[in-house]
């Protein structure tokens, strides 16, 4: 590492005229007189709160990484930023690039490639990485870089690569007598096995599906051979395989088994064993089994009949908005650590499947998603134009209304193809 | 607007008339004294205030992410394309529903609780009564929120709970698209409804004592008493309340839905000012969050001036 | 035939007397009941407070704990910087009500008793203010100090609140304008200048309209939602307000309502005492300045 250092160090010296060290530039906050000067970088990331227990007992996995590399970097020091979910961080990365400050790095949802790039001015890898550029992309495995790659030029770390699964309430399951294996194999014997597990839970619904409903929705219209935005840009959710598929849901609301409730009720309502089962990304993993009290089970998406599962991918990766390239190194280092097996075995703890190419261990109740993950994983959808964003919500809102039953099928993805269309300026 | 009551003029003794006498010791220059103690108040409106709305103006026009350095210049475009987006047709309606029926909520409900108030209103009672109703109104709208959240929840929440217990089956009382909005007008109407009250109680008691002892030296009773002098002089209160709650309906919710329901579900209690935010901050499309800017100054400036123009020939300023 | 008379008299007004002490306990028992109902939910935030994460979770109802637990308290500070949430809170509260007083007052003197010229126009222009809505100024406001790189910081949030104060400028140029005639007289004759006026003599005898716009800013600044909202995007510098919105709309956090409702109650405890000391200032202000026009 100290070798790398040396060379990379003469390297910059030359190119950035009048940089000091590769640590202590001006970085540092004003009016600080630190003995030891290091570069100072900033991440703004999701993952503040703990997966259950206090942050004392047991800091979030990525709070661990990053304190890790602190504790054992000499010339970087990473400052973290945890401003909420994914939409609160990216108000706040916006508003720091506009002000003239931007954030090192950022986690950035997959869904969100083509805005960041075409908005935000995320950097490409290569740009910061210069002759480092192929050791970094030997580091991760090679099914995670075509996902933040756009005309073959790549344009951030992957890191956290999730794909959505069912959780179950096994307990529940073994009280109404239904074998889980048997219940998940496909749509039809799920809906068979609703009744039994309904009266196991005292007339609730049975299962509910995360929050942004346009994510599992992606998984669902796959998995029966259809596309929410096909390969070559044009919308697929309006196919006689997509709208079967949002019917499946919509028929069993009909019968009472789905829930309809707010985003922020449906887990609670899982972890308190009102509901049997909850689909939810496999991130989830280690925070559920820290706080569920009942014994946690998982499996994949139920299939339609023979077709395999298609699922999406979930979760982020790291932006690069580094304006100073005197910070460039740094952020490198940061990433070259999280790469490492040290960095990487702590961030593993959380349940993203392991992309990196290093042998770990998995969680219990991870397989399913890496059964899906070898059955390949099919990009979130990114909407395209400058007003995706809006165009995503309008197809979220959709979906929620047509598994309601607040609105038909049929009349659901005309209406919401017509919407988008009128906002992307088709 | 006249300033004076007749207890000044009482106090004042035989003094010659309010207007006459109050010019006699203005200065008419008093240099720049008077501007530099305003100059700090004008300065900031002037910045914050009035610069934002030239500034909205200007930026209505354009297509703009906020990060971008160039500004696309699209013209009417973020007004025009605003009938034929639904969403923004859910909002305007959405707001119409929260001013047509939080308007009457927050200005004759409070009105009809001050009065039931009023003859009690020297019981010792009275301080923890006055505590009590007002509490809701000094807290955070966000705590409150978070407070009717769990009220709320449906199947954990003490109104469910209450339901199942008298074996009525339980409400998505937030999920449901027909109760999530009264949900909100629950919330909302729970808040505001001390301060109003209490605003009508000051009011009621700031009517001058001359006026009270001359009427019922008079003969009048209790309730002719109310009718003829009480309400007209507690009619500026009213007037009021009315004109700022019509303008801060739709604003102060917004804490509400953000922390309810995030505009759901399904659009279903949003309102044109939630369709600002989200349009500016979560979809970052500041032109178009812009032009929803200036319509909504547009209008509220139109209801007020509806208000004044037919309704305030009703009030009385004694 | 006195004494019947009398007699029927009294027994009209004893009546008369009886059916009001009904009509009062009618009126008691009413007010009550909207009293129950506007604190119920405080009374419920209470009661979930001290309850441990079972209770919380249980499918009957209870509103006393069968195992209350301090816990919740110390565990929401450990979740969540609670702690800078209140010092954010009250910091910003008190600037703002200092701010707005400082602007607020001598504006209300002039405009109440100087003449300028420009006079009348320039109080239009601050009481047309208060018909501007607030979402109406949040966008290029929000440009302005992302510009001024006042994002995350107290100023960011207090600055542009502080001319959200026509409203006061209103009500203490009421309560100047009712000073006595001959208290200013006096004065003038003694030779005082302008700022003397305002100081030694104005000051002291409107101090409670001042009160009042010190309780009800301090209390505005302390439950101001949307503007800190967006300015506040720092995890550590949110204030108490915004804070509990990050506890609802985050997954994990979502189901922790002991801790949840704790933090609620830590937020909802000053603005309770302080209106609690100060509700009889509050009204007599309203009732001596009115909004009589």
């Amino acid at each position: 590492m100290s070798d790398m250092t040396r060379r990379r160090f003469v390297g910059q010296a030359a190119a950035v005229a009048g940089a000091a060290a590769v640590a202590g530039t001006a970085a540092t906050s004003a009016g600080r007189v630190a003995a030891q000067e290091k570069t100072e970088i900033t991440i703004y990331h999701i993952w503040g709160t703990p997966p259950g227990g206090t942050p004392a007992e047991q800091p979030a996995p990525m709070t661990q990484v990053i304190d890790a590399f602190n504790a054992q970097s000499e010339t970087v020091t990473l400052n973290t930023n945890t401003p909420g979910n994914y939409q609160e961080t990216l108000q706040k990365t916006q508003a720091d690039i506009a002000a003239g400050n931007p954030p090192d790095l950022v986690s950035v949802p997959w869904a969100n490639l083509h805005y960041a790039i075409d908005g935000l001015g995320v950097r490409d890898l290569a740009s910061v990485a210069g002759d480092r550029y192929d050791e970094f992309v030997a580091s991760m495995s090679e099914t995670a870089w075509p996902l933040v790659t756009r005309d073959d030029v790549v344009h951030g770390f992957p890191w956290g690569l999730s794909t959505p699964i069912f959780y179950y309430n096994a307990d529940i399951f073994e009280q109404a007598g239904v074998d889980p294996a048997e219940a998940f194999a496909t749509w039809d014997s799920f809906a068979a096995a609703c009744p039994a597990l309904q009266e196991a839970v005292g007339g609730a619904p049975v299962f509910s599906l995360t929050y942004n409903k346009d994510w599992p929705a992606q998984t669902l219209i796959q998995s029966n051979g259809g596309r929410v935005l096909n390969d070559d840009g044009a919308f697929g959710f309006t196919s006689a395989e997509a709208k079967e598929a949002m019917q499946t849901i919509a028929d069993l609301d009909t019968a009472g088994f789905y829930d309809r409730g707010t985003r922020d009720e449906l887990r609670p309502n899982f972890i308190a064993g009102s509901t049997a089962v909850w689909q939810g990304s496999v991130a989830s993993l280690g925070g559920l089994n820290n706080d569920a009290p009942f014994t946690l089970g998982t499996n994949t998406w139920p299939r339609f009949g023979d077709k395999p599962v298609v699922a999406s991918t979930g979760g982020s990766f790291l932006g690069i908005f580094t304006e100073d390239e005197s910070r460039f190194d740094a952020v490198l280092d940061f990433l070259a650590y999280c790469a490492s097996e040290a960095g990487y075995s702590l961030w593993n703890q959380t349940g993203y499947v392991n992309i990196s190419n290093i042998e770990l261990e998995r969680l219990p109740g991870q397989e399913p998603a890496y059964a899906q993950f070898e059955e390949g994983l099919i990009l979130e959808t990114n909407w395209p134009g400058a007003r995706g964003l809006e165009a995503q919500a309008v197809w979220d809102v959709y979906c929620e209304r047509m598994w309601a039953n607040d609105i038909s099928v049929e009349e659901g993805v005309s209406q919401a193809l017509e919407g988008i269309n009128a906002i992307i300026g088709a | 607007m006249a300033v004076t009551s007749p207890d000044q003029s009482a106090m004042r003794g035989t003094q010659p008339v309010a207007t006459n006498r109050a010019w006699s010791w203005y200065r008419v220059s008093e240099g720049m004294t008077p501007y530099f103690l305003i100059a700090p108040l004008l300065v900031l409106i002037g910045v914050f205030i009035y610069w934002p709305l030239v500034y909205s103006t200007y930026l209505s026009f354009f297509d703009w992410n906020f990060v971008r350095p160039d500004k696309n210049y699209v013209g009417w475009d973020n007004f025009t394309r605003l009938p034929d987006d639904p969403r923004f047709m859910r909002a305007l309606r959405g707001t119409l529903f929260y001013t047509v029926t939080l308007v009457p909520l927050q200005v004759f409900l409070p009105l009809g609780l001050a009065l039931l108030l009023w003859p009690i209103r020297n019981s010792r009672a009275q301080t923890s009564y006055r505590i009590m109703l007002f509490s809701p109104t000094i807290i955070a709208y966000s705590v409150a929120a978070v407070m009717w959240l769990w009220i709320f929840n449906p199947l954990q929440g003490i109104l469910n709970k209450l339901l199942v217990e008298f074996g009525v089956e339980r409400i998505g009382w937030l999920s449901d698209r027909d109760t999530a909005i009264w949900a909100i007008i629950i919330v909302a109407t729970w808040k505001t409804l001390g301060f109003h009250m209490l605003l009508y109680l000051a009011a009621l008691e700031g009517v001058p004592k001359d006026y009270i002892e001359a009427a019922s030296l008079d003969g009048a009773n209790h309730w002719q008493i109310m009718r003829s002098i009480r309400f007209p002089l507690i009619t500026p209160t009213f007037f009021f309340v009315l004109v700022t709650t019509v303008i801060s309906v739709n604003d102060d919710v917004f804490g509400a839905i953000n922390v309810l329901t995030d505009g759901g579900p399904f659009d279903s209690t949003t309102n044109i000012i939630y369709y600002l935010y989200q349009q500016g901050f979560q979809f970052f499309q500041i032109g178009a969050a812009s032009a929803v800017a200036i319509i909504v100054f547009a209008a509220t400036s139109v209801l007020t001036w509806v208000q004044f123009k037919f309704v305030e020939r009703h009030v009385h300023y004694g | 035939m006195c004494i019947m008379a009398s007699r029927t008299t009294m027994a009209d007004s004893h009546d008369h007397r009886t059916r009001e002490r009904w009509n009062t306990y009618g009126i008691h028992v009413v007010v009550i009941v909207i009293c129950a109902f506007t604190i119920f939910p405080f009374l419920w935030m209470l009661s979930t407070s001290f309850k441990q994460a079972d209770e919380v979770f249980t499918k009957d109802l209870r509103l006393i704990p069968n195992a209350p637990t301090l816990r919740n308290f110390p565990d929401a500070f450990d979740y969540f910087p609670v702690a800078h949430w209140f010092w954010n809170s009250f910091g910003i509260a008190v600037l703002t009500t200092l701010g707005k007083l400082v602007i607020s007052v001598p504006a209300a003197f002039a405009f109440a008793r100087l003449r300028f010229r420009g006079d009348k126009v320039l109080f239009a222009m601050v009481l047309a203010t208060m018909i501007v809505p607030g979402i109406v100024t949040v966008v290029p406001n929000y440009i302005l100090v992302s510009n001024l790189n006042w994002m995350n910081t107290w100023a960011g949030v207090v600055i542009p609140s502080l001319p959200g104060t026509a409203f006061f400028v209103f009500l203490l140029r009421q309560n100047v304008l009712q000073l006595p005639q001959d208290l200013i007289d006096a004065a003038r004759i003694d030779g005082a200048s302008t700022i003397k006026l305002l100081t030694q003599i104005v000051l002291p005898n409107i101090k409670p309209a001042i009160a009042v716009v010190v309780i009800l800013s301090f209390l505005g600044a302390w439950n101001q939602y949307l503007w800190p909202l967006l300015i506040l995007n720092d995890f550590e510098s949110k204030t108490l307000a915004t804070g509990m919105q990050f506890f609802t709309n985050n997954a994990e956090s979502a189901q922790m309502w002991g801790p949840m409702m704790a933090t609620a109650a830590i937020a909802t405890l000053p603005p309770l005492i302080i209106y609690a000391f100060a509700q009889k200032q509050i009204i007599d202000t309203f009732v001596t300045s009115g909004i009589k026009g």
